[in-house]
């Protein structure tokens, strides 16, 4: 049974919140810490509900509402969502009462928005949909499990129409505390590359709220289909390459014609990136992504729209004003992440 | 369609035991484990009583074997879990598609909450091992990698019904063919984070909460993990273990009607357990018991009641709620219901809910209050009902029916 | 009476983050929930959180929120006879 992704709606650190990337492109991006382009809120969402709404729920609906119009669907029969650090800035502001006030006089809109299904939930309430809901809060493989999940639904014939989002936000304080740990660059000097000149250590950081219709039915605006998605966890490089081959060799596909490879700007973390995909000769057709959407947990989202942007037209859109490296015509692209040498993650997806 | 699914083993540390032998034990004794905090430092220790786990992080970093200084949902999963994997060998496992499928509601808040004390102050301060656990994730890689297990692993978090979406997902890649064992299950300790949270919502019982009963005033919280270990056909032959009973059927659904709050009428409830019950092809006269989720608040009762109501009557299974002895234990309460139904078809036994005097408000559904023996229990249906209307039952069978 | 009840408006739009409203469009004996402003369960939990940081009144029945949240005029009276 395939899998074809038929609408999604993107709220990231480019353009691309109204549908439509600006005619300037994608931007590298030239901060340590990169926030989203927000859109006007009140154009989406009705005022009596956006009061409660975190940014990161306003971005959620938005996203899940765009993808939806992009499928044409009015309700979805299900809802999924991946989130690495679920809604932190409800967290932050119960905990911080909860401290400031020494455990008394505290909000309930704050807890009850804190816990990590609020944003699947919510977008739920939204679209009265009653089918199955779920969220999963992994690290690096969020998205990656959410999808697993919808693909698995999709199958065993429970619903057909499956929202899937990956999600993650930035705020101040635990910008601060990822950069005490040393996660992020003291400086934005180079972009993020898979050229191993610049490097150095630590990342910089992004969000997202990125959504995608699944189906086993294909639309006239299908962007996509996805053939596989595999995570590993735990391994090594060699047996993940072994993965690799064996996903690619069921698929029927010799060698795909892109890899979007999750390369960080971190010297140690992309080091391991080299290694695979050296393993996997797949050095001369892979491009970064990270650059475009910062480092966070769910930043394969980001990945998998812009494949399905790609693959929509099997050329780099025009728009995008990024270099094809005359790479000929695009069907098949293999999205590539890990964090830490920990979890490493696939998705093939392929023109539909 | 696909292969069957089995339970093969269990492991659950909650307040009413350290293990399953404790735990029965309680339920024998008829010994709640709802008693005033002893562990977590609130300021409301007097106010709420509470289901602690009987150890402290330093106990439990003693029976573990594992630093006392992690965070205490890392210490009660890892205790829990590998009870539940002790008779197999994980490098054995490995050789087949092994899963961990682990979920908490809030991770390693316990933690978290000390640094912010002093984070707040000065953002320069705080000791930053307390919050490296903060993420879900987190727990379930550092006893994951502990287990020796490698292959599949996720977390789920979906509040209340977090791990009994944990079994369900796991059943589900077993049936699926993607995994052939799997270790699913859940946990959550205690925060002030979470007692403070749920005092706002005002639905804490400020004395032993009594589910289903028409004169309860609220929940009280708890802590605790359980897993189980789930086998396919094939690889249960292979491990040559004898199932305690066979995943039957399963249903996840939304109530879509607040936040916080059950629809009058139960509806996500019933969509669950009519999906389950769906699934499994067994009638409402096959359920021996229902465990049911019975928080003791007046909302999830008297809306799960509704939905037992419409689907069973007028005749209905046994049925009770074991968070009378074991609290109201979040991300966990659904691997430790589910462990317990397990272990109810096994040695045929029925849990009493602790107390009972009056049903529910224009319901008629009457809990079990003894703990019940060498009872023929074929078919238990478990509920797990959480924030944001996530709403998940489990159904187990005995085996090979 | 009349500076309780405005500071009440005030204090009500911002616990309650209701962007659109303007507290003195908010009349004294409208209704607070279902219809009127449309407040719901959780607005009532947050207005009990208004009473205690505001007016020192802690409200420990839940079941007491319908009869003293109805409008501003019975927030008012509520907190007249109960302030410390």
């Amino acid at each position: 049974m395939k899998i074809y992704i038929n609408g999604m709606g993107a709220i990231s650190p480019q353009h691309t919140h109204n549908g439509v990337v600006l005619k300037d492109g994608l931007q590298q991006l030239a901060q340590i810490r990169n926030d989203c382009v927000e859109p006007e809120y009140g154009n989406y969402i009705d005022p009596k509900q956006i009061r409660r709404m975190s940014r990161i729920v306003r971005m959620s609906v938005v996203a899940s509402k765009q993808a939806q119009q992009d499928a044409g669907i009015e309700t979805p029969d299900a809802i999924i969502v991946g989130t690495a650090f679920g809604c932190l800035e409800d967290t932050y502001s119960f905990l911080s009462k909860l401290v400031q006030f020494k455990e008394d006089m505290l909000s309930p809109t704050a807890f009850i928005h804190s816990t990590h299904n609020t944003i699947a939930s919510q977008i739920a309430l939204l679209f009265q949909c009653r089918g199955y809901n779920s969220t999963y809060v992994h690290k690096n493989i969020s998205f990656e499990s959410a999808l697993l999940d919808g693909q698995l639904l999709i199958h065993e014939g429970t619903a057909n129409q499956v929202l899937v989002g990956g999600v993650d936000e930035i705020i101040d304080a635990q910008f601060s505390i990822l950069n005490r740990m040393g996660s992020y660059k003291k400086e934005n000097k180079s972009p993020i590359s898979v050229s191993n000149t610049g490097r150095s250590k630590g990342t910089i950081a992004g969000e997202g709220s990125i959504f995608f219709s699944l189906s086993s039915t294909k639309k006239e605006n299908c962007y996509a289909e996805i053939k596989s998605i595999k995570t590993l966890s735990f391994s090594d490089v060699s047996e993940f390459s072994k993965m690799t081959q064996d996903m690619l060799h069921s698929n029927n596909i010799p060698k795909p014609d892109l890899v979007l490879a999750g390369y960080n700007g971190d010297v140690a973390e992309d080091a391991i990136i080299d290694e695979y995909l050296k393993s996997m000769d797949l050095k001369n057709v892979t491009m970064a992504f990270k650059n475009y959407c910062g480092e966070y947990g769910t930043a394969s989202a980001f990945a998998l729209w812009l494949a399905s942007s790609i693959l929509k037209e099997e050329k780099m859109p025009e728009v995008f004003n990024l270099d094809a490296m005359n790479l000929g015509k695009i069907k098949n692209i293999l999205i590539y992440n890990h964090l830490g040498n920990v979890h490493h993650s696939l998705i093939l997806v392929s023109a539909c | 369609m696909g292969t069957s699914v089995y339970v093969v083993n269990v492991g659950i540390i909650s307040a009413i035991g350290n293990n399953l032998r404790e735990t029965l034990k309680s339920f024998e004794l008829h010994q709640s484990g709802v008693a005033e905090a002893r562990f977590l430092t609130t300021r409301h220790h007097q106010e709420f009583p509470l289901a602690e786990v009987k150890l402290s992080n330093y106990e439990l970093a003693q029976l573990t074997g594992l630093d006392r200084r992690l965070s205490r949902t890392i210490l009660l999963s890892y205790h829990a879990a590998q009870q539940a994997i002790a008779p197999f060998n994980s490098a054995e496992l490995n050789q087949m598609k092994t899963g961990f499928i682990s979920a908490s509601s809030v991770g390693g808040m316990d933690k978290t909450e000390f640094f912010f004390e002093d984070f707040l102050n000065d953002p320069e301060s705080g000791d930053l091992h307390d919050v490296m656990h903060h993420d879900c994730g987190k727990a379930t890689d550092y006893v994951c990698e502990k287990l020796g297990l490698k292959g599949f692993v996720t977390t789920i978090s979906t509040a209340c019904s977090s791990s009994a979406n944990a079994i369900m997902l796991g059943s589900r890649m077993i049936k699926s063919g993607q995994l052939d064992v799997v270790v699913a299950g859940g946990v959550d300790a205690l925060t002030r984070f979470t007692l403070n949270g749920f005092n706002t919502l005002m639905i804490v019982d400020r004395k032993q909460c009594r589910p289903l009963d028409s004169s309860r005033e609220g929940l009280n919280l708890g802590e605790g993990a359980a897993y189980v270990v789930l086998m396919s056909e094939a690889a249960s032959k292979k491990f040559n273990t004898s199932p305690l009973c066979e995943v039957a059927g399963y249903c996840n659904a939304n109530d879509s009607h607040h936040q916080t709050a059950l629809s009058d009428e139960g509806n996500g409830p019933f969509l669950a357990m009519q999906g389950a019950l769906k699934m499994s092809g067994l009638r409402t006269s096959d359920i021996s018991y229902i465990n049911m989720h019975g928080t003791g608040t007046q909302n999830n009762d008297s809306a799960e009641g509704r939905a037992v109501e419409r689907i069973f009557h007028p005749s209905y299974p046994k049925l009770g709620s074991t968070k009378s002895f074991t609290g109201h234990t979040l991300g966990a309460s659904g691997s430790i219901e589910a462990v317990l139904s397990a272990v109810a078809i096994q040695k045929g036994l029925i849990y009493p809910n602790f107390s009972f005097t009056d049903p529910v408000n224009g319901l008629h559904l009457y809990p079990e209050i003894k703990y019940l023996e060498n009872v023929e229990v074929t078919n238990v249906l478990s509920n797990s009902f959480g924030f944001g209307g996530n709403c998940t039952s489990l159904i187990f069978s005995k085996p090979d029916q | 009476m009349t500076e309780l009840k405005e500071n009440l408006k005030r204090q009500i739009v911002e616990q309650l983050n209701l962007k659109d409203i303007k507290p003195e469009e908010i009349g004294d004996d409208q209704p607070l929930f279902v219809e009127g402003l449309g407040l719901d369960s959780i607005d009532a939990l947050e207005l009990i959180v208004l009473l205690q940081q505001n007016y020192g009144i802690k409200l420990t029945r839940a079941e007491d929120g319908p009869t003293v949240f109805r409008s501003v005029n019975s927030m008012a009276d509520y907190i007249m006879a109960n302030k410390k």
